[in-house]
């Protein structure tokens, strides 16, 4: 850390001589010309340079953990990945400033640090927003359905199996995330069409099984063909980091 | 590395972590899609990009040609 104060300097000067030289001999007279006593060392400068990577350090982790806080009091539904970028921009803007009073090495770890979070994020499609852990949705009607359903890491599962699609209606339903598993269930004579998208990992739809970087698999054609009989069930689904399973029970 | 009062490499990185955070930010937002196809090649060229810019200026600190 460049930017922290030195020690103070220990730069006590050797005290001055002020004794008279005794008196010498009469009848004799000795030059010394010793080396010549170097000029007293200045203290280092205690000038006001704030350590600026231990306050951006300290800002963030007190950042991170009210944001923290209050998406787990459902309080706000903050994007882990919004929030490092917020973070990124602000460890920029504070190097920006800093760059007047010199080399940050810290600070500039920390943005190093954070951009190559991102962009591995950024890379699998990671969005870590909806919490942490095993979630089971289990909606018994279109009414109780939501338009999506978020996990940031865990499970995810939505059994869609006890909901009756009426005859002509189009039903829309998102789900994401960010590193873990998504399974679906639906009703083995649904009228399903599903997008399943992995950034690194793997997708099951309907038996049909694809894994690796940058995943997709979708349903061109209808499971269960029986438009008559049911609505129109279309999911969107995605993992950053894991698997995505659609089957019909 | 300072010119006239600024710290040159502060600035520069500091420069493009605002540029990054931003683009970041939008694509957390789903206002841009970054692409992994993307990003990885673009940081490979700021990264060469910042050792050549080291080089350069290291051989005219010590007077050399670059």
């Amino acid at each position: 850390m460049s930017d922290e104060l030195p020690p103070e300097g220990e730069s006590e000067t050797p005290p001055a001589e002020t004794s008279e030289p005794e008196a010498e001999p009469k009848g004799t007279a000795i030059l010394e010309t010793g080396p010549p006593i170097p000029p007293p060392v200045p203290p280092p400068s205690r000038a006001h340079k704030l350590p600026l990577t231990r306050l951006m350090l300290g800002a963030l982790f007190v950042a991170g953990g009210a944001l923290w806080l209050l998406g787990a009091l459902d309080v706000v539904d903050v994007s882990v990945t919004a929030a490092l970028s917020v973070a990124l921009i602000v460890v920029g803007l504070a190097l920006l400033a800093g760059s007047f009073t010199g080399r940050h090495t810290g600070m500039i770890t920390i943005g190093i640090v954070l951009t190559a979070g991102l962009a591995l994020a950024s890379t699998f499609d990671i969005r870590l927003e909806g919490g942490i852990g095993q979630r089971n949705e289990r909606p018994a009607s279109v009414a109780e359905l939501k338009s999506e359903y978020k996990l940031g890491v865990g499970q995810l599962t939505i059994d869609l199996t006890g909901i009756i699609f009426a005859p002509g209606t189009t039903t829309h339903i998102k789900a994401r995330v960010g590193i873990g598993q998504l399974t679906v269930h639906v009703p083995a004579n649904g009228y399903v069409f599903a997008d399943a998208t992995a950034g690194l990992g793997e997708v099951l739809l309907f038996g049909r099984q694809s894994s690796g970087f940058d995943v997709e698999l979708s349903t061109p054609v209808l499971n269960g063909i029986r438009p008559g009989v049911s609505g129109r069930l279309i999911l969107e689904l995605s993992v950053g980091l894991g698997q995505v399973t659609v089957d019909g029970q | 590395m300072a010119s006239s009062g600024v710290h040159r490499t502060s600035l520069i990185a500091g420069l493009l972590f605002v540029v990054l955070g931003v683009l970041f930010l939008l694509d957390a937002l789903d206002a841009i899609n970054l692409k992994g196809a993307y990003v990885w090649p673009v940081a490979l060229i700021v990264v060469g990009l910042a050792v050549l810019w080291g080089g350069l200026t290291a051989s005219r600190r010590r007077g050399g040609e670059p």
